[in-house]
């Protein structure tokens, strides 16, 4: 990998204490803080996957950038523990219901609260899509097709396997490729498993994760603790908490923590975002924005976008139907039926067609 | 817990000399902390009524099948569980055709009771321990039909989740399956099939799965 290419476009592995720790406490000290009234260029919702890494690379373009996210700014030494009861507090727990032949669970299953958002707790599985994913309804009558095609996303995947980085054996399946680091050592269970693959005649490999396998910048390599859902306090483990949010900081974004967004501001005449009304600290507070992002998960965005109906939008915040909220909800509660495994299940490889 | 092959053992026989909390010097000090702190005499029950706490303890002990040391069960789980829901903390969500949680266990304990008056005379508490059993049994067996208007499944997953969660962060559950507890800063070295830490016990009786029935 070329570490250069990486550092010149994020260096948020280099922004990282060195001595043990892992939190750079001076750039959250000397963190841009913009006024609540002060119109910034982009408010995102959601500090999480999506929202970190646009606060990054905008705030490196010049953007005046705040993201706001609901739950706290983690501090991995002091927040965060090697057990399971006790990492709670990382889960997104707001009520839920859950309906139908076969729910999905809430909770710790996936959203988290929080900056780093669910890659803080998610097991650090990162497969690229198959490019037949993009077609599912064309070709397997099931979802919806995407509105873009899988060479669209791929220098994507390349750049962001590199500022993660990504550790996994060559990927032989849809559009082969490698990844920046070496597969991980493998347990007992994957021991067994590819003991059973080879015996039956199935392909199988080291599956891509998130975790460096060998120092990356500042961040020391992976020690196999065993607590990859419980928010990594070796900082081995990627979540934007670490690879995205310090050059976020470095390059003049705001972070907010703590700040739920409970509405997006519409103006009525031009159809255009104002602002998002938040919550902080029990008090009720508005952010002026030319511009809004919303990057709050599944659940939380269309629920955001419902919330923000307004005489202009009636159903929905930025749109005239449900279709959009509706499309989200689905991608979030529905799977094929003929798959054996969960979307993020880590043998889910599909047969070349 | 037994060991099976016909005769009971207690759980500090299958890792030998084995005990978690020894290793606590070697964890961070924010992880020690929260584990060792549920250690030790448990809080007062807040969120269960007398009765429902006597039909909770009865259940949840049925649940976990624990061994007892010097008369006293290894892990409080019943105060465990009503922290919990004293607590108001969740799992983040509930299934559409059950109540709230707190309301569901509230719910869930008075159809145990009026089960157990039923069949056999007397609140689930005080039924003897195979009545206990087998009325639980039922629920478990009927899967996803119908038990007091609710969906046996989802009461059963309701029980298990609550019951399982809290059994197993304590330490002495650790203790008993040789689970060596938090691995921060250490980490592991020496992953593969069969390979231990030089601070894990070798488990003394590895043929036996005291799940499996007939062992």
């Amino acid at each position: 990998m070329r570490l250069r290419d990486v550092s010149a476009r994020n260096e948020s592995a280099w922004l990282l204490p060195n001595d043990g720790t892992r939190t750079n406490h001076r750039l959250r000290r000397d963190m841009r803080r913009f006024a609540d009234d002060d119109e910034i260029d982009l408010v995102i919702v959601g500090c999480g996957a999506g929202g970190s890494v646009l606060a990054q690379r905008l705030a490196r373009a010049g953007w005046r950038v705040a993201a706001l996210d609901a739950g706290p700014f983690w501090d991995p030494d002091t927040d965060w523990v090697s057990d399971e009861a006790g990492s709670h507090r990382l889960y997104w727990t707001d009520p839920r219901v859950i309906a139908g032949t076969d729910p999905v669970p809430m909770g710790s299953n996936n959203s988290g609260r929080g900056v780093g958002g669910s890659m803080v707790h998610y097991a650090g599985y990162t497969p690229r899509f198959h490019p037949s994913d993009f077609m599912t309804a064309t070709l397997d009558g099931v979802g919806a097709d995407w509105p873009i095609s899988y060479p669209e996303l791929r220098p994507y995947y390349e750049a962001i396997e590199q500022e993660l980085p990504v550790a996994g054996e060559h990927w032989p399946w849809g559009d082969p490729h490698g990844y920046p680091h070496r597969p991980h050592p493998i347990g007992g269970n994957g021991e067994i498993f590819l003991r059973g693959a080879a015996k039956l005649g199935i392909t199988a490999k080291v599956g891509p994760v998130a975790i460096a396998n060998g120092r990356f910048g500042n961040r020391p390599h992976c020690i196999y603790r065993g607590f990859c859902l419980q928010g990594c306090k070796v900082n081995a483990k990627a979540s934007p908490l670490i690879t995205h949010i310090p050059d976020a900081l470095a390059h003049g974004a705001e972070v907010r923590a703590d700040a739920m967004v409970t509405r997006i501001a519409v103006d009525e005449r031009t159809g255009r975002a104002t602002g998002v009304h938040y919550l902080s600290r029990g008090r009720e507070r508005f952010q002026k924005a030319a511009m809004v992002a919303v990057a709050g998960y599944s659940i939380e965005t269309p629920r955001l976008l419902l919330n923000s109906a307004s005489r202009r939008f009636p159903t929905a915040c930025a749109t005239t139907s449900t279709r959009l909220a509706a499309t989200s909800w689905c991608r979030a509660h529905r799977r094929p039926r003929a798959a054996s495994t969960p979307r993020s299940g880590c043998t889910r490889h599909r047969r070349p067609r | 817990m037994t060991g099976g092959a016909g005769e009971p053992h207690s759980y500090q026989d299958r890792f030998p000399g084995f005990e978690v909390l020894s290793q606590a010097s070697h964890w961070d000090g924010v992880t020690a902390d929260v584990v060792t702190s549920r250690v030790g005499p448990p809080a007062a029950p807040k969120f269960f009524t007398g009765p429902e706490e006597a039909c909770a303890r009865a259940l949840l002990n049925l649940l976990t099948g624990q061994d007892r040391q010097d008369g006293e069960l290894a892990v409080p789980v019943l105060e465990m569980v009503d922290a919990r829901l004293a607590a108001g903390e969740t799992d983040g969500w509930r299934y559409d055709d059950m109540p709230e949680d707190g309301q569901a266990w509230r719910d869930t304990l008075a159809y145990l009771d009026a089960d157990a008056d039923a069949r056999c005379g007397t609140s689930f508490a005080d039924a003897p321990e195979k009545g206990q059993a087998a009325l639980v049994q039922v629920v478990q067996d009927l899967k996803s039909g119908d038990w007091h208007g609710l969906p046996a499944a989802h009461v059963w997953s309701l029980w298990t989740r609550y019951a399982c969660t809290a059994f197993y962060a304590h330490p002495a559950a650790w203790t008993e399956i040789g689970f060596s507890g938090p691995a921060y800063p250490r980490g592991y070295k020496n992953a593969g099939v069969g390979k231990l830490e030089p601070f894990e016990v070798p488990d003394a009786r590895p043929a036996i799965d005291p799940v499996r029935k007939g062992n």
